[in-house]
């Protein structure tokens, strides 16, 4: 009876959140078409030009996932941070007879599919525009498909716990240069794993305390599939030790932040 | 004249306090952009992106034009940061209003301006240097004039500060923050010169290329790689001069007048 009550009300408030995404989609859409449109001319045409690798360029377009789950986590998180600073509609969750693990998954669980239904759909259009780089039959469905939803996990995590760990000023002044930032460039997100550790195996190794490291190549594995990305043997375990560790952040982001009895 | 000077010493006034708060944080603001950033950028673009992307003969070149171009953004980061705070206090305290009523709407503007671009100037100053001094062999820029760098920066400090003060005084509010920075920057960012130079962008399609013309960025990027590399590849610096202090004439124009339609409230 308890767990009926407590769905019956977490379904409810998803599918408040998805009301409200339904009626912003068409400006998260052109949003998101616009980073698909830019990485796609910056890939797949731009840098070839200037003399970048051609078989790079599959591999440096799949980057566009997680720039895009970038973008889209800062913006929920920075709302997450708004609403703790100014409206303060969290309390009202608060007061909901639902227990604080199911209402933070409600967070969690909106993230995911709004981010799900934002970047598929685009990032797909972006490989059919690149079609040419894209190896079709390689393409792991079902494995990429499971590693993408374990991806968006960790990200709706992480995003949440960034909003819940630190003060309104700190986090304004410092989330961009302190962690988002090192966390896009000292990666292999711009560039493939195993050209790194072709020149330098030390910066190769600084790469793979990284999470968006496991989390690039395991798409490229799936997308791609070959020899040349990480291998989803390391890329899971790597992404569900980090998911255990920003979980734990994360309570202890709620009880500093919200401190809900 | 009178008047004239009076006006002269609230403006420095207003000016002073600005500075005044800014340096409160100076020592965030300093770590963050005199060693974090230009650090991880020269990491990345420097470093690593072009040992990965790029045949070894072009390593060094291409390495060095990536890096430059990253000026923009930080160019935009640090004049977002510096004016931002204008849109918050317009849709909340309006600490503004009490501005307005001893100084003129529009200088009290201008004085945000100044302010803004002094701000994004001093903390874009460290960028270069501290990247050669952290990897001097990836760096290559034996044809460097720092004066006319510091000229190019200074520019474009007023000129992105100038278009991001257009943009607070155009915005409803901060849920538009991240449409301009979506629709709008990184656009700009992209297609003005951020990675790849002007003459690449027009190589690859020259409709392409005298779009991108319009884009203010282009002349930032274009500007700092030919006070760096000294390269008939990039535009000369006196165009570069010219469009950027037309471009900050025009937003701060827009500017003014949108500020003075927020603020005229018969």
């Amino acid at each position: 009876m308890k767990l009926s009550e407590n769905a019956r009300i977490f379904c409810a408030l998803i599918q408040r959140d998805m009301k409200v995404f339904g009626s912003k989609f068409k400006d998260a859409f052109i949003d998101g078409m616009c980073v698909v449109m830019l990485q796609v001319i910056m890939c797949g045409y731009l840098l070839p030009q200037m003399g970048m690798k051609p078989h790079l360029i599959a591999p440096l377009y799949i980057s566009t996932f997680v720039l895009m789950l970038f973008t889209i986590g800062f913006s929920q998180s920075l709302r997450m941070v708004f609403d703790i600073k100014f409206n303060r509609y969290i309390d009202y969750l608060l007061t909901l007879p639902l227990p604080k693990t199911w209402l933070f998954s409600t967070y969690v669980f909106s993230f995911m599919l709004e981010t799900l239904l934002t970047t598929l759909p685009l990032i797909t259009i972006g490989i059919l525009v690149l079609h040419k780089h894209f190896p079709f039959d390689q393409i792991q469905w079902f494995s990429f498909f499971a590693f993408y939803v374990l991806a968006l996990l960790f990200m709706s995590v992480f995003v949440l716990m960034l909003a819940l760990s630190f003060s309104y000023q700190w986090y304004m002044d410092n989330i961009w240069p302190r962690i988002l930032s090192p966390l896009l460039c000292i990666g292999a997100i711009f560039f493939t794993w195993h050209g790194i550790n072709l020149f330098s195996p030390r910066v190769a190794q600084l790469t793979l305390l990284n999470p968006f490291t496991y989390i690039a190549e395991g798409i490229r594995m799936g997308l791609l599939g070959g020899t040349e990305y990480l291998p989803f043997t390391y890329c899971v375990p790597a992404v569900m030790l980090a998911l255990v560790v920003v979980i734990l952040l994360l309570a202890r982001g709620i009880k500093q932040r919200l401190d809900p009895v | 004249m009178t008047s004239t000077l009076h006006s002269l010493s609230v403006f420095w006034q207003l000016l002073r306090r600005d500075i005044y708060v800014a340096f409160k944080h100076i020592n965030v603001l300093g770590i963050n952009f005199g060693f974090i950033y230009p650090f991880m950028y020269a990491f990345c673009f420097l470093y690593v992106e072009p040992r990965v992307l790029f045949e070894p003969t072009m390593t060094l070149q291409n390495g060095s034009i990536t890096f430059i171009g990253q000026l923009s953004l930080v160019a935009l980061i640090l004049s977002f940061h510096a004016t931002i705070p204008v849109l918050f206090d317009l849709i909340g305290d309006r600490f503004i209003d009490y501005q307005c009523t001893l100084l003129h709407a529009r200088i009290v503007l201008l004085e945000r301006l100044v302010f803004a671009a002094l701000f994004s100037f001093c903390f874009m100053m460290p960028f270069f240097p501290v990247a050669k001094m952290l990897f001097p062999d990836s760096f290559d820029i034996p044809h460097v004039s720092w004066i006319s760098l510091a000229w190019i920066l200074l520019l474009a400090a007023f000129m992105t500060s100038a278009y991001h003060l257009m943009a607070t005084c155009l915005m409803r509010g901060p849920h538009q923050i991240s449409r301009l920075w979506v629709r709008c920057n990184d656009v700009m960012l992209t297609l003005g010169g951020m990675l790849v130079p002007w003459h690449v962008i027009y190589q690859t399609s020259p409709i392409l290329g005298y779009v991108a013309l319009l884009n203010p960025l282009v002349y930032v990027s274009e500007g700092a790689r030919q006070a760096l590399l000294a390269s008939p590849a990039f535009f000369p610096l006196w165009i570069c001069s010219a469009a950027m202090i037309g471009v900050t004439i025009l937003c701060t124009a827009v500017a003014c007048n949108a500020f003075k339609k927020r603020m005229d409230h018969i």
